[in-house]
């Protein structure tokens, strides 16, 4: 069960989650406040979890998409909040295809985001990641190197995970890369 | 963005359970306990998946590994390509009614192959060719390859009748340059990209440098864009009428040009259909989950794994009964 979900946590951790802001950000124009985007890409998460292996999926941006769209539908059929006619959503049938390049791409420089936000995560949580990771340490044998207790050990590589996801959320430059998006997106409905 | 109330628990308890599984020595009882949690609410399965994946991102940067790991999965060709357009240097022919053409020779069309699983069947040997369109665009063929070019109502439009082909194309935004592989079209205004033919009625497109829209049949709403470094296979199912009866003849086996099919943002009910055709086994889509739309590259002869995704993106269930999957 683990190594299933170690699958798709690696994939998502490459594929997905560098996008999320800008999928957030789609999510908020395309139905401007008709659901909670946080309640929908929960969801999006959660199906993306229930999968048995990602080797079908080609284009994991436009599926991560899909499956945002499909979530944010089911949060209108099921909540009694405004139904918006789906007529109304101009810019969805024109995918942003990501070509894997640039994804490869975007994923280095999302990295080396990563590596900027290793400095909001303490230091502490970098040590602990370093040794387990180039060392192989246990939690126990960590927690002794660094003379702090397992608990603190622990507690820092949460609050990591914490900030990390905080920030893939709420980056400023997802808003801008959906905004190039959505530019380009525009450009091609008016040819 | 705050997170308010139990989405906050959630996530707090999904990043704990995330280091844990990271760190901890996993008894049976811790075992136990993270699958009673996972199972209390179904929430928490993306909510754990996504703190591992932080996890993974976070490990990523404090400690890189030396090759950038590739999740298990398709990698989609990525190697840097560099496609080499000789311009035409003279000996004129004739070329798809009134247009001169010339040929020049070229080099290295090997990465034409996109989607390894399906093979040109005309693997001839003999050098490219450099066609030059009398638009100013060029075309170099593929061995065997043959295409028709016309220009008609400011479209300058390639049929590609045979093989694969890269096009340079002159820039022009105000004449799109369309390139017509059996059922697919891809058009651009000045680029670089491939075109082989797929099948009866597919097409696979490659693009090298600028961006250029791909879609299938009347589907010109569903348009893609595919930029430099994208590629993408269509096999559009052929159309009932005038293709060939042989693949409602045996239905069973598949011709090898779809051993894989490509949905770009179709129905999943639509997709479902492609499926059947195929396979002895029926899916069957409740209504509801027919309307959601997928994208993804799946083996045409495992409708289950197809099913499968589609549940997931869907959020339903995949119910399997001897030749009977479905999806509700």
């Amino acid at each position: 069960m683990r190594s299933q979900h170690d699958i798709v946590a690696r994939w998502v951790a490459s594929e997905i989650l560098p996008h999320e802001a800008r999928v957030r950000f789609w999510l908020r124009r395309q139905w401007r406040g008709a659901v909670d985007v946080d309640d929908v890409i929960q969801e999006a998460y959660c199906r993306l979890s229930a999968l048995r292996s990602v080797d079908h999926i080609e284009n994991p941006l436009a599926y991560f998409r899909r499956t945002a769209h499909a979530a944010a539908v089911d949060a209108i059929r099921h909540g009694a909040k405004n139904v918006v006619s789906m007529t109304e959503m101009g810019g969805f049938d024109v995918m942003d295809e990501s070509p894997s390049a640039e994804r490869v791409l975007e994923g280095v420089q999302e990295l080396g985001r990563v590596n900027d936000l290793l400095g909001a995560v303490s230091e502490t949580c970098r040590r602990v990641l370093e040794l387990r990771r180039i060392e192989g340490l246990s939690q126990r044998e960590t927690a002794a190197r660094l003379g702090v207790s397992e608990n603190v050990v622990e507690n820092n590589v949460v609050r990591g995970i914490r900030r990390l996801l905080a920030l893939m959320a709420e980056q400023g430059a997802g808003e801008n890369e959906a905004r190039q998006e959505e530019a380009s997106v525009g450009q091609l409905q008016s040819k | 963005m705050v997170n308010s109330n139990p989405s906050e628990a959630i996530n707090e308890e999904a990043a704990r359970w995330a280091a844990r599984a990271l760190l901890g020595d996993w008894s049976p009882e811790t075992t136990s306990a993270f699958e009673a949690w996972m199972a209390k609410d179904r929430r928490h399965g993306g909510a754990y998946v996504r703190a591992r994946a932080a996890l993974y991102a976070l490990e990523d940067a404090a400690a890189p590994v030396s090759s950038s790991t590739e999740p298990g999965g398709i990698a989609p060709d990525r190697r840097p390509r560099k496609t080499v357009v000789q311009r035409p240097n003279g000996r004129g022919w004739k070329l798809g009614g009134a247009l001169a053409a010339s040929v020049a020779a070229a080099a290295g069309l090997g990465a034409l192959a996109l989607h390894r699983p399906s093979p040109s069947p005309r693997p001839l040997a003999t050098a490219p060719q450099t066609l030059a369109l009398a638009d100013g665009s060029t075309a170099m063929l593929q061995p065997g390859a043959k295409l028709d070019f016309t220009v008609r109502d400011g479209v300058r439009k390639v049929v590609l009748l045979r093989g694969g082909a890269v096009f340079h194309v002159a820039k022009d935004r105000a004449h799109p340059f369309v390139v017509q592989s059996g059922d697919v079209y891809a058009q651009a205004t000045g680029t670089i990209y491939a075109v082989r033919r797929v099948g009866e009625t597919g097409g696979a497109v490659r693009v090298d440098e600028g961006s250029v829209l791909v879609w299938g049949g009347d589907d010109r709403e569903q348009a893609v864009l595919l930029r430099a470094g994208g590629a993408l296979t269509l096999n559009p199912s052929p159309k009932p009428a005038p293709a060939p009866a042989r693949a409602s003849a045996r239905p069973k086996a598949p011709p090898p040009e779809v051993a894989q099919i490509a949905l770009n943002d179709v129905t999943i009910a639509a997709a479902a259909e492609r499926f059947n055709r195929v396979n002895r086994t029926r899916i069957v889509v409740a209504p509801a989950v027919g309307r959601v739309r997928i994208v993804g590259l799946f083996r045409a002869n495992d409708p289950e794994r197809f099913a499968q995704a589609a549940a997931a993106v869907a959020g339903a269930e995949v119910q399997v009964s001897g030749d009977r999957i479905d999806i509700k």
